[in-house]
């Protein structure tokens, strides 16, 4: 097994190959290029990325390249998935609530400061078509992809090493294996938790799919008294009101697990067990503030044991 | 029972208060962790879940709240659990493998 650590996307990626040793260290050795193709296109807080230099008149015909065709298309399917609990046009909003720069850039939100109520953006205006590398977007919106990019950048590397040999992906807690390990055993996961760091929750067993978790347990910061934290509830413009703390949802795929943990996070423990539970794909378990923890049905089918 | 102690020597002890309600399957358990005893996922002594007796089970009680009891083991409860309420002990086990990540909110 060939591991292959390296920073992108604001957060640690971590590769993991599963046969050949020298295939494995060739292979890995090219992914920290492509996540930094695909983050020069995606990033938020780099000012000559592609989002942040898409013209200031939006519309629904803008040339873009095939990232972030990808990228958006993704994330429409995120938004349709979870009916508009996740989209990627709460940049405004997010800003708003003081999240101004990159907390791995050290740039942490101020105390003080208006609160200022965002009007979101439709996003049913979002438009990707790969084929045609055009794009659109509202024309008041501006682009925050970072909420889906790593669980599709996990995906698409999975995939790409997948064919390599048994796979996992973990970018920054969002992680997407290409399937069972070598020996036909499942990849151990742990899930991280949040009232203490370096210490896991349970260990989950993964042979396909993705796993990821949503959390408000580290981007927080207090902005004019009140507590805010960087999961932004499109229906209100604000920080989720909510009581889970943190949220951990397996589903076929990181991107499809990334929007299902955010998607509850916002919901609460009590209708986002409910959303989950309505979805067979899913398997998910909710942290809460008072550290009780919530199981859905499924998610016995992942515990190791 | 007494709290188990894993690898580490740190007390890990999650107790299960299997209930249901409108939904059914939904389970709650009380986190009575202390200290880290995990590690970054490299180590045997991660601290997982391990189901005493049978899997996590899908308890289903027809007039049963959503959220249910949470117990604290080393606390007899007030009002002890009737038959309906099934209470599930899980601890740290010493056999789980060292997880090769570990999945938590996005940080550095």
């Amino acid at each position: 097994m060939t591991i292959k650590v390296f920073e992108a996307m604001g957060s640690r990626i971590t590769a993991v190959l599963d046969g050949d040793e020298m295939v494995n260290a060739a292979e890995l050795d090219k992914l920290p290029q492509l996540f930094e193709d695909w983050e020069s296109a995606l990033s938020r807080f780099r000012s000559d990325s592609e989002i942040n230099c898409l013209p200031s008149s939006l519309g629904d015909n803008l040339r873009a390249s095939p990232t972030l065709c990808a990228v958006l298309a993704e994330s429409i399917r995120a938004a349709e998935y979870t009916d508009g609990l996740v989209i990627p046009l709460v940049r405004e909003a997010l800003q708003a609530a003081g999240y101004e720069g990159s907390f791995e850039d050290g740039i942490f939100p101020p105390a003080t400061g208006p609160r200022i109520r965002i009007r979101i953006p439709d996003w049913r205006k979002l438009r990707s078509d790969p084929s045609l590398g055009r794009i659109g977007v509202p024309e008041e919106a501006r682009l925050d992809l970072g909420g889906i990019a790593k669980g599709w950048a996990a995906d698409r590397t999975a995939t790409r090493l997948g064919r390599h040999g048994p796979a996992l992906i973990d970018a920054g807690g969002d992680i997407s294996v290409s399937g069972p390990r070598a020996d036909g055993s499942p990849w151990p996961i742990g899930v991280g938790n949040p009232f203490a760091e370096n210490n896991l929750l349970l260990t989950l067993a993964l042979s396909a799919g993705g796993v990821a978790t949503s959390g408000r347990d580290y981007r927080k910061w207090i902005q004019s008294g009140r507590m805010r934290h960087h999961i932004i509830d499109p229906r209100t413009g604000e920080s989720a009101e909510t009581d889970v703390l943190a949220a951990t949802v397996i589903a076929p795929s990181a991107s499809l697990a990334e929007a299902g943990a955010k998607a509850a996070l916002i919901l609460g423990s009590r209708d986002g067990t409910a959303w989950i539970e309505e979805h067979p794909e899913l398997a998910g378990m909710l942290v809460l503030d008072d550290r009780r923890i919530v199981y859905s049905r499924r998610f016995s089918d992942y515990i190791w044991n | 029972m007494a709290p188990k102690t894993n690898l580490s020597g740190t007390k890990f002890l999650i107790t299960a208060a299997a209930v249901s309600g409108t939904l059914g399957g939904w389970i709650l358990l009380s986190l009575i962790g202390s200290g880290s005893n995990a590690g970054n996922g490299s180590s045997q002594d991660s601290a997982i879940l391990d189901l005493l007796n049978q899997p996590l089970p899908t308890l289903a009680q027809p007039n049963g709240s959503f959220f249910g009891p949470v117990v604290n083991p080393n606390t007899p409860p007030a009002n002890p659990l009737t038959s309906q309420q099934a209470l599930r002990r899980v601890v740290a086990p010493a056999q789980a493998p060292g997880a090769v990540a570990v999945t938590r909110s996005s940080r550095k």
